[in-house]
Parts: structure tokens; sequence; C-alpha cells
């Protein structure tokens, strides 16, 4: 049986691994050099002072493979999914081939669950290959980024996990739709919707997140409102960001104190400002001569009104409340999320060889 | 060995509201070619792959060579199952297909399934999507006998072949298992491929069983009467009467009689296995059959 399993996925193992290769050749010619760049030039900035160029200037380099290795590690799941997971019976059943298949010496079980087995096998080792050749290479860009979990989803285990669920996922719906094509779109909307549930649901509560307060505190520029970040080191994951009244009212979030983030304010020209939804500090401005409005002008004057409304916004005593995920639990929700994805293969497999046996056709 | 080949108890198989197959209860001894004959849609398919186990029934129950179809590994190893069409995997080459067999099946013979594809002069390389109806067919079959199997089931292996092919095909499939303790059901919407090479008969019309028995019994039990001037008289007794015509100038009247046919008044003639076959799937409107009948209250 495993011999069949085998024949009937070698034709797309092969262009998987094929496209596998192809990338792996492409990610270990030019990753040494990054890694030379970063070591060499980006880690020690601080040390010059000038960090921001130079790590713009990095950022830069190798765009369009760093695009390539973002689509891949978003696309890859799905495609195992979509290509090895949804003809896996629906084709059998679609061409009628299930009756040459379940009329051999091996019981229906035994087959569904071989070509399950060997097809989720196939996919872990190609897509673990893919995700810790992408991993590797993208490590100086991420460090450069500071932003570990901006990609939590395309490093490390996580993707493998993805691809095991979407073949399952795939298989399992071919198994009950019966058509290759139908299977397949509903593959792709079947994972998009799990990925996104994972993502906006399940990752941001698999441990509690930390919650960091502190009071507001904003610097007025001239012409706008600057908001200082709060505790969240870099590398953290801010999963909500809002800025609350003593009275515990919500009046802003992340870093602004409007109702669409920004921050929103007027100041009269009777020297009053006013924060819209907040507060107002009355006769608190300087007002210039030419009414509050008037243009250009002085540094002195636009360093005086600065002063004031940040004393006024100082005065509502507002906090900002922060929860986060610190950077020291990336490969924890890593390992979390990874498993729950496995599981969740595990049990669409285990529908699926019911299905088979019970169900069919 | 005393397990019947085939043994079905009130067996039925229903798609949403659709019986294919109804109140099917037959015993098929093992060692007959059986003929399974019957109108497109009658429910052939259906009985041979509730034989191999391919669907399960919707009631009733079925036995093949004493045990539940597709019951474990063993039972699938003792039945050959040629599906319609002859499924084959198009992609695969021909040798590929018998390794698949031989992966597949414990019992199997390569020798055999080589000698039969080099006979049929296929060679090994060919992909089986580019072979012809009758090769696929053929392939199929080997298939199927390489296994050694002790029931052979054939889902009209002949349709889409020509009548040369068709021939052929019998003719093969006769001579191969010639001499081997092996039962075989074959099903055809045609009568003269059963008349080739089948002793045994079941007839389906509208998904129900109308007769099943040896050839050579049945035809033994059925006679055709015919009444000069007889329009509108009363039946025969103590016979069945299975079909019927009448012109202006005589009756016609398909009959089975268990005991020895002696009518006054009707000229008696025995009938071949057309006739048989046709009489009975003339009597395709439920209406005329007890059975139908009798299922509308149980």
């Amino acid at each position: 049986m495993t011999w069949l399993a085998w024949r009937q996925l070698r034709t797309q193992a092969a262009v998987a691994a094929l496209g596998v290769i192809g990338i792996l050749v492409a990610l270990v010619a030019t990753g040494p050099h990054l890694r030379n760049i970063y070591d060499t030039v980006v880690a020690p900035c601080a040390a010059h002072g000038d960090c921001l160029s130079v790590t713009a200037a990095f950022q830069a380099r190798e765009s369009q493979l760093r695009h390539l290795c973002s689509a891949l590690m978003l696309l890859a799941p799905v495609l195992f999914g979509v290509f090895l997971g949804a003809p896996l019976v629906a084709r059998e059943l679609e061409t009628g081939t299930y009756r040459l298949a379940w009329t051999q010496s091996v019981t229906r079980t035994r087959w569904i669950a071989t070509r399950l087995a060997l097809v989720v096998l196939a996919t872990a080792v190609l897509m673990g290959l893919l995700s810790t050749a992408v991993t590797w290479w993208q490590r100086p860009f991420d460090l450069a980024n500071s932003a570990l979990y901006i990609n939590f989803a395309q490093r490390d285990l996580v993707p493998v996990a993805y691809a095991v669920f979407a073949v399952a996922l795939g298989a399992l719906l071919g198994a009950i739709v019966r058509r290759t094509l139908v299977a397949m779109a509903a593959t792709i909307v079947g994972y998009v919707g799990s990925l996104y549930l994972a993502a906006s649901y399940v990752r941001p509560a698999i441990f509690e997140p930390l919650r960091s307060i502190t009071p507001f505190r904003i610097q007025v520029l001239i012409g706008g409102v600057q908001t200082t970040i709060g505790p969240p080191q870099a590398n953290d994951w801010v999963n909500s960001d809002e800025i609350v009244t003593t009275t515990g009212r919500v009046v802003g979030q992340h870093g602004g104190i409007g109702p669409n983030g920004s921050i929103g304010f007027n100041v009269n020209n009777d020297g009053t400002a006013i924060f819209n939804g907040v507060g107002r500090c009355p006769n608190r401005v300087p007002v210039p001569p030419g009414g509050i409005r008037a243009p250009n002008p002085t540094h002195a004057q636009a360093q005086a009104t600065q002063v004031a409304l940040q004393h006024c916004v100082d005065s509502f005593h507002l906090r900002e409340v922060v929860t986060f995920q610190p950077a020291s639990r990336y490969w924890p929700l890593q390992w979390t999320e990874a498993t729950i994805f496995v599981g969740l293969a595990f049990a669409l497999g285990a529908v699926c060889v019911w299905w088979v046996r019970r169900r069919l056709p | 060995m005393s397990d019947a080949a085939l043994e079905t108890t009130g067996l039925g198989k229903r798609y949403l509201r659709y019986w294919a197959l109804d109140q099917c209860t037959l015993c098929v001894p093992r060692g007959h070619v059986v003929g399974l004959v019957g109108p497109n849609g009658a429910g052939k398919s259906t009985l041979l792959n509730l034989a191999a186990g391919l669907i399960a029934p919707s009631e009733g129950s079925i036995k093949v060579l004493g045990e539940r179809p597709a019951r474990d590994a063993t039972q699938l190893a003792r039945v050959g199952f040629v599906p319609q069409d002859a499924a084959l995997y198009p992609w695969f080459t021909i040798e590929d297909h018998l390794r698949l067999g031989a992966h597949c099946n414990p019992r199997w013979d390569a020798t055999a399934a080589h000698a039969r594809l080099a006979e049929l002069g296929l060679s090994p390389r060919h992909r089986a999507g580019k072979l012809s109806g009758g090769q696929r067919a053929q392939l199929s079959l080997t298939i199927a006998l390489a296994k050694r199997p002790e029931l052979l089931l054939l889902d009209e292996p002949v349709a889409s072949l020509d009548p040369l092919a068709r021939r052929e095909f019998l003719g093969l499939l006769m001579s191969t298992v010639a001499g081997r303790d092996v039962s075989i059901v074959l099903s055809s919407h045609l009568v003269s491929d059963i008349e080739r090479v089948c002793d045994y008969l079941i007839v389906l019309v509208d998904s129900r069983v109308r007769v099943a028995g040896e050839i050579e019994e049945l035809l033994a039990v059925h006679h055709r009467l015919v009444g000069l001037g007889h329009s509108g008289e009363a039946a025969p007794a103590n016979q069945t009467i299975i079909a019927a015509s009448e012109t202006d100038r005589q009756r016609t009247l398909i009959v089975r009689s268990d005991g020895p046919v002696v009518e006054s008044g009707w000229e008696i003639e025995s009938i071949d296995l057309e006739d048989l076959v046709l009489a009975y799937m003339g009597q395709g409107a439920a209406r005329l059959d007890p059975i139908a009948t009798s299922r509308a209250a149980p």
C-alpha cells in the first residue's frame, strides 16, 4: 500500500521539492553575505549613533527575494493543502479509480491512513526545510527590524503546522464534497478562515497578556502631537493600547486620544485648549496678537503653545494601559500554536478516515 | 467452501428517496458463471458494487463467499472486481498497475499477469490513459484475475467494446478461468453476452430481481403458449403468466410452470434465453408485479 501511496504522490512531491530546492539555493547563495553585513555594519551601529540610516539601507537589500520569501511562506501551506490534500480522495471519487483502489486486498481504512500519513510526512519535511531556510535567511532583517512577532506566522514552527493542517483539511473536504475543484476552493476558504481566527483570537489569548500602566505623555510638536512609546520593549507584541482617564473611561487607542487614534485638539481665541472627548484647559495657551491661527508664529510663540498644551494634557492625569506579549514568550507561543494546528490536523485526519470508511462513496 | 458465492436477504440500496436496488433476495451457489442482465439503470451496478463492498446496503444483508463484503483484507483478497469502464489510473503505466496489484495483494500472481498481457500484446510501458476501451477492459480483468480470487465480479465489462472485441474479451475470460475454482458474476444489458458464457441468470428490472436461477432449469420451466382465436379467454390455470401479447388472430403467453404443461387449445413451444429475458423485462410496470404491491403494505 505504501508503494501505491508513494506512486500517487511522487509527481506532486517532486514538483514541490524542486520549488523548495530552488528557493534554498537562492537563500544559501545570498544568506552568508547578508549575515556578514549585519554583523559588521548593522549590529555595531549603536556605537556610532547612526542606526536609522544604516538600518534603512540594510532593509533595502534583497527586497525582491524578501518579498518572494514572504509570499512563499504565506502561500506554501495552502498550496500543499490545495494540491496534495484536496485531490487525495476527491480525484479518486471523481475519476472512479476508487473502485480499483478499494477492491485490492487492502482495507479502506489502511488505504486512507497510509495515503494521509505519507502526504503529511512529505508536507512536513518540505515545509520544514522551507521554513528553516527562510527563518535563517531572514534572521538579520528580523534582528534589524526589532519586531519579532511581525512575521510570527512565517517563521520557525508554525508554517509547518499550518501546512500539515491544510493538507488534512483538504483531504477531508475532498472526501466530503467529492469534487476536486470545489474541494480546492473550499480548502482555501477554510484555511484562510482558520488562520484568521488563530491570529486574531487564539494567539493573543494563549497566554494572559502582560499589562503596563503608565502616565500618558505627549510631546506636542508644531502643527501636531506625537506620543512617546510606553513601556513595551522592542520585539514585544502589543495586543492593545488604551488611553484611560482617572475614572477609567477609555478616551483613545494606540497612543492617540481621539476617537480614531489621532489626537484631536482645538485652541480657541481665548486660549482655551479643547481636547475632543477628553477635557479642556481654560486660558492656558498664550494667544499671540494676531489671534490663535495667525500664520508664521515665532519660535518663542510656538514653544509657549507647546508647553501649554503639554501641561494641559498632563492635567488630565491620563494613563496609558498597554497589554502585550513579551519577546520571551515567542517560543512558547510558537510551540503552542504549532501544537494546536497539528492537533487539529490529526483530528481532521481522523474524521477523514472515518468518513472514507463509513460515508463513501 | 459450502458457502454460497453470493447470498442476499431483503437487500436494498437507497439514494436519497430513490431505491437503486430493492428487496433483493438471492442465493447463488459457487461454481457458476452468473449473468446479471437488465436494462440500463436496473440496479446491476448497484448489486455488484454492494458485492464488492464499495457501497453499503441501506437495508437487508449481503454475504459474499459467506462473509460481509470488504470486511477485512482477507475477504477483499478473495473477490476480484472489474469495474464498469475499467477504472484505471490514467497517468500510471501498465507496469505501474501490475506493481500496484503486486504491492496490494498477498496472493498476487505476477507471472500470470505478465504472461496474460504479453499474450494480449500490451507493452508494460504504455500509459493506461492511452489504451483503447478493449485494452483497458483487458488490463482491468488481468489485475482482477492476478489476485487469484474465488469470486470474480465484472460490471458491464464489455459495454464499451465493439462486437468483435466483446466476443474476444468473453472468450479470453472463459479460457482463462477454465479449470479454475472460481465463480463469476458478470453484468450486461445484452442477452447475447450472457448467452455465450453464463449458466446462471439473474434478471434485474426496476431495481428488483425478476427471476434468478440456472439457465437450463429456467428454460425447462418456461414455455410459450400460443392460442389461436383465444382472445379474451381466461388464462390457463396453475401457471404464472410472465408476459402476454395479443393480436387480432392469436394470443401469445410466456408462462412459468414447474409441472408439465398440458393445455388443450394452446400450442406449447419452448423458448430461448432471449425470449425469457425479454418476457421478464417487459414486465416492467410495477402494477403487474406481485412483489411490488406487497412492499406497499408490509
